[in-house]
């Protein structure tokens, strides 16, 4: 059994790939870093442009999703080696990002170490002029029917193509004996990256579509990220039209020098703002996001336990882990583990107690390769009832 | 599972309501959703279309809402049971045991399956008119050999999973299982279309193929698939676990071919010279007779005649002609007069009188005999499965050491499946049966007393025309019915779920529903058309599987998985006893037609050029504007 240990410096690196690439992008970054990437599916938006396209049924561009725990040092040059392996300077290629963790706690060998010893390597810094640094990620829990809706707000408000992925939820619906059963089998969490002067109003039409600060409505929250790179694709347009609607929104937004052009708000958004404000005001106290990886086959006593301890709720995605021993558990038969990421949004100065209350469960269980993070976050918005609230400090 | 007692919340009844309120609306709507298109067109088009009233309506409502409630429960049932428990098993099996043992387990999953479905039950109603004089190969399958019938297709189950999840081991294209098979499938329906005995035995083989896979089986081999899938494989997981429905509907069929050769090779079926068996000829002629639609000729009756004769032809029922026979016509001042001519009354066919729709409920049906038996079917079909599943699983983790991974939930599912296939097999022996025989043998009657179509007793001149258009009336019908009927489908609905879980949405589901109905409603037109006109089966099976063969090598494997597995769901419990219904009833008003065989191996075909054809428009406008 591995003693637990801490690590500051490190991050979460994203990438975001079609489907189609992961053999080539997964044994390329094998090959050549010790980091283990953890793997899910998720679906681009595509939108036609052309009336006549619009009969057509649209099918969504699935895409992989993959997480790397890499250490700060490390960051600049894993990402330009991810960028170069899968061309994703190129339109219509992908995404990448980094955020920073707060603290982590693993008893994982493979994530310590990815997370502690930086490889110095040759660096090719031409790529690295292209990352932004003003972006941010918005993550959205909606509610599954109102997913398109929110999606085509998002995209008005000028966002790229959201990526959508499945998520289980956790919470009131678990502490309500044999009614577990009425509990959706899956939520959808829209994702988009947006810069900065994007956030506010991509946020409030995820919010008011999305009918996020409803009862029941879901939860939204985004992440300030170290750098990125987006360039997924959106549209399916003219053959002649090669330039994407967002390259044109941002090439106008140059030209007008800011993006209030873009402001063109509805009565019914400005109303629905003014709730969303309402809700913010609630939010005085500071949150984080806590996300915890955790073998899959111990997930659910770890997610029993997380709600006696009074975490609210948490959503949980299963990933698969690629250790890079797949092939060598059984006769040429790759084998893979599978790990729950589980997300959860805790007020900061529980986060610690939390953490150590998880880490002290883990112990006591022997689990093995448990990783526990924390990652800041900015504006949260959800229903908040009084009586929840107060449930809350009671826990 | 240890139950947490710190984790549980108290909650009034109240709040409870509120929770489960909810739950049971959605559901409910879910469901009436899929069947409310096939209930309302079966009615609209037996009231408006052919202008008959509905008999035993009571009975059918009743019947409706019995269908929508146990779809309810049997769809949760799946979610909540049977998918996962099938899913745990498969991410459990590779993991914690050797290839071989893997293997085993699927076959005898397969094997098992196919007995737990009532697949041959099907199989004998479709082939209920089958005269042993004329396909006595075929009467004989169904009848002295049923048992190495159930066997052998049982055994192409078996192989079929076992092989599916090999493919899954090595990562095999499901293209390499198609395209050898359908050659090999068309290759042995020619070989048996030229021998006499054996051509017989083609919608038999076809059919076979079609129905064994039912609402138990494909949920939970899809889930299996989808576990085993999880653990093994490359990070292409789009399609990861399915095509184990496409092999266990293709390999059905060699296996049944098989059987008929080896029959036919040793010559002991009816009529042949090896027979052993016992056959009585006058059992098959008065199951025929049944079938077959008498229409009596409308005559007025001696007192009516009287009547006449006292009102001086004053007073005439109500439902009369009138015609003339014979006579001179001359031209008289520009107009035509035909003098000496006999002026007939004949008495018009009266649909009321044909059918009384007074009657609410059918006095021979037995609800309380129809509960016990839909009970006994369902648990026949979910319980033996799940013990062998629940056995499986406590086995390979008690021989590991690990704890067990079953929920509460997979009972309270499992419990939920069998309580909704009951109610579902009730609701549809109650509601949707009736309704959907009344109809499929109103089709031809109505045809044949408004429009004498293929009838002997009608005397109406233009008869060709409208012949045809009866026809082309019946096979529009059997366009809707098909479409309406795979719509309110479980075994598809789970399907559909499971593939827009597993695309996480970029495949929807109605894109899915709607492209498989759609092909179903064209195989079971054609089906139709085949009945109807007396179309031989070779001729319309071989060309869309030749097609099929160049729309599967050009589509991708995505695609060539969810097109294929759909066309193996396509024939479930509500599909198969409408189109039977109305395959027979045409069949039995179009001489020479001896069986309703073919339809549903027709309806397997469209939806799998349907959805291949979709994906590759898609695909095809996705690059070429990229």
């Amino acid at each position: 059994m591995n003693e637990f240990t801490n690590s500051e410096k490190c991050s979460v690196v994203s990438v975001i790939v079609p489907q189609t690439r992961i053999h080539h992008c997964l044994s390329e970054i094998m090959a050549n870093w010790h980091h283990n990437p953890i793997q899910f599916d998720c679906r681009g938006t595509l939108v036609r442009q052309h009336r006549f396209q619009r009969l057509l049924p649209v099918i969504n561009p699935e895409c992989e999703f993959m997480q790397f725990l890499v250490n700060d040092n490390d960051v600049e040059d894993f990402m330009s080696f991810c960028t170069e392996v899968n061309d994703l300077h190129l339109p219509g290629s992908g995404a990448i990002f980094s955020a920073h963790c707060e603290r982590l706690i693993t008893n994982s060998t493979d994530i310590a170490r990815s997370c502690e010893s930086a490889v110095t390597r040759i660096n090719s810094a031409d790529v690295n002029k292209t990352y932004k640094s003003n972006l941010y990620a918005i993550y959205a829990l909606i509610q599954s029917g109102r997913t398109e809706q929110a999606i085509k707000a998002a995209m008005q408000a000028g966002s790229h193509g959201p990526i959508v992925y499945f998520v289980e939820g956790r919470g009131t619906r678990d502490r309500a004996g044999w009614l577990k059963i009425t509990k959706k089998p899956y939520e959808e969490v829209v994702m988009v990256l947006v810069e900065d002067l994007d956030r506010a109003s991509v946020a409030e039409a995820l919010v008011s579509a999305g009918r996020v600060n409803t009862f029941g409505g879901g939860v939204l929250f985004d992440q300030p990220l170290g750098r990125g790179l987006v360039n997924l694709p959106t549209s399916v347009g003219n053959r002649s039209q090669r330039s994407t609607n967002e390259q044109i929104t941002a090439a106008i937004d140059e030209l007008m020098g800011s993006n209030d052009w873009r402001n063109r708000r509805t009565l019914d958004a400005l109303i629905t703002r003014g709730q969303s404000q309402q809700a913010d005001d609630q939010e005085k106290t500071e949150r984080v996001l806590l996300n915890a990886l955790i073998p899959r086959k111990n997930a659910n006593e770890f997610l029993e336990h997380m709600l006696v301890i009074g975490v609210p709720g948490a959503n949980v995605t299963y990933c698969k882990l690629f250790a890079g021993d797949d092939g060598a558990n059984k006769k040429g038969i790759e084998i893979h583990h599978e790990v729950a990421q589980i997300r959860m949004v805790v007020e900061k100065p529980h986060a610690g107690e939390i953490e150590a209350e998880l880490v002290k469960f883990a112990t006591e269980r022997e689990y093995k390769g448990v990783t526990l993070y924390e990652q800041p976050i900015g504006e949260v918005v959800r229903y908040q009832s009084k009586r929840s609230q107060q449930s809350l400090r009671a826990a | 599972m240890a139950k947490n007692s710190a984790l549980h919340m108290e909650l009034s009844s109240t709040e409870q309501l509120s929770i489960l309120w909810p739950y049971i609306k959605d559901n409910f709507l879910v469901q009436l959703k899929s069947i409310w298109f096939i209930v309302a067109y079966l009615a609209v088009f037996q009231i408006f279309i052919l202008g008959l009233p509905i008999v035993y309506t009571t009975m059918i409502s009743a019947g409706i809402l019995v269908v929508i409630i146990g779809l309810m429960f049997f769809m949760e049932g799946l979610r909540l049971g049977l998918m996962p428990l099938g899913e745990t098993l498969g991410a459990i099996l590779p993991r914690n045991s050797p290839l071989w043992g893997v293997l085993l387990f699927a076959f005898i999953l397969g094997i098992g399956a196919t007995f737990a479905e009532p697949a041959i039950a099907v199989l004998r109603s479709a082939g209920a008119g089958v005269k042993a004089e004329e396909a006595p190969l075929l009467y004989s399958l169904l009848n002295d050999f049923s048992g190495e019938l159930v066997t052998v297709v049982g055994i192409g189950v078996g192989l079929a999973v076992l092989l599916g999840v090999l493919r899954f081991y090595r990562n095999w294209s499901l293209k390499f299982f198609i395209i050898p098979g359908v050659i090999a499938l068309c290759s042995l329906t020619l070989l048996a279309n030229s021998i006499p005995e054996t051509r017989a035995i083609l919608g038999l083989a076809w059919d076979s193929g079609a129905v064994t896979t039912g609402p138990v089986t494909v949920p939970l081999v899809l889930a299996l698939g989808i576990g085993v899938c999880r653990i093994l494989g490359d990070g292409d997981t789009s399609n990861a676990g399915f095509g184990i429905v496409t092999l266990a509907s293709l390999f059905p069929i060699l296996a049944v071919f098989g059987l008929g050769f080896y029959h036919y090779a040793k010559q002991d079926y009816v009529t042949a010279p090896n027979y052993q068996g016992s056959y009585v000829a006058a059992e098959a002629v008065a199951e025929r007779s049944a079938a077959t639609v008498t229409v009596e000729k409308p005559s007025f009756s001696e007192t009516e005649f009287r009547q006449f004769i006292q009102a001086d032809g004053e007073s005439v029922p109500a439902d009369y002609a009138i015609s003339y026979r014979g006579g001179e016509a001359q031209l008289v001042d520009g107009e035509i007069v035909v003098s000496d001519a006999q002026i007939v009354y004949t008495r018009t066919p009266d649909p009321q009188s044909v059918i009384s729709a007074e009657e609410k409920w059918n006095p021979a049906v037995k609800v309380s005999q129809s509960l016990f038996e839909a009970i006994t079917a369902s648990i026949r079909a979910i319980i033996p499965l799940c013990v062998f599943l629940l056995c499986s699983l406590w086995l390979i983790l008690r021989l590991k050491g690990e704890r067990s991974q079953v929920e509460s939930e997979t009972f309270t599912g499992i419990a939920f499946a069998v309580i909704g296939m009951s109610l579902f097999m009730l609701g549809l022996s109650l509601g949707l049966t009736p309704l959907g025989s009344q109809l499929g043998g109103n089709i031809p009657t109505a045809f044949v007393s408004g429009v004498p179509w293929g009838a002997e007793g009608g005397a109406v001149p233009a008869k060709f025309n409208s012949e045809v258009f009866g026809k082309v009336v019946a096979i529009i019908f059997g366009f809707f019915l098909g479409y309406g009927a795979t719509l309110a489908e479980p075994a598809l609905n789970a399907l559909g779920n499971t593939v827009e879980k597993v695309t996480v949405g970029a495949f929807k589901k109605s894109l899915l529903m709607h492209s498989v109905a759609f092909g179903v409603g064209l195989g079971i037109a054609v089906g139709v058309a085949k009945i109807a006109f007396n179309l031989p089966l070779v001729q319309l099976l071989l060309p869309p599987y030749l097609l099929l063969l160049v729309l599967t090598w050009f589509s991708s494997e995505e695609f060539v998985n969810f097109g294929w597995d759909s066309a193996g769901v396509t024939t479930g419990p509500i599909t198969v006893p409408l189109v039977l219904a109305m395959g027979l009833g045409v069949g039995a008003a179009v001489p020479g037609v001896s069986d309703g065989f073919g339809i549903l191996a027709l309806a397997s075909v469209g939806p799998i050029i349907t959805v291949l054809s979709v994906g590759l428009i898609v695909a095809h406008a996705n690059r070429s504007n990229a």
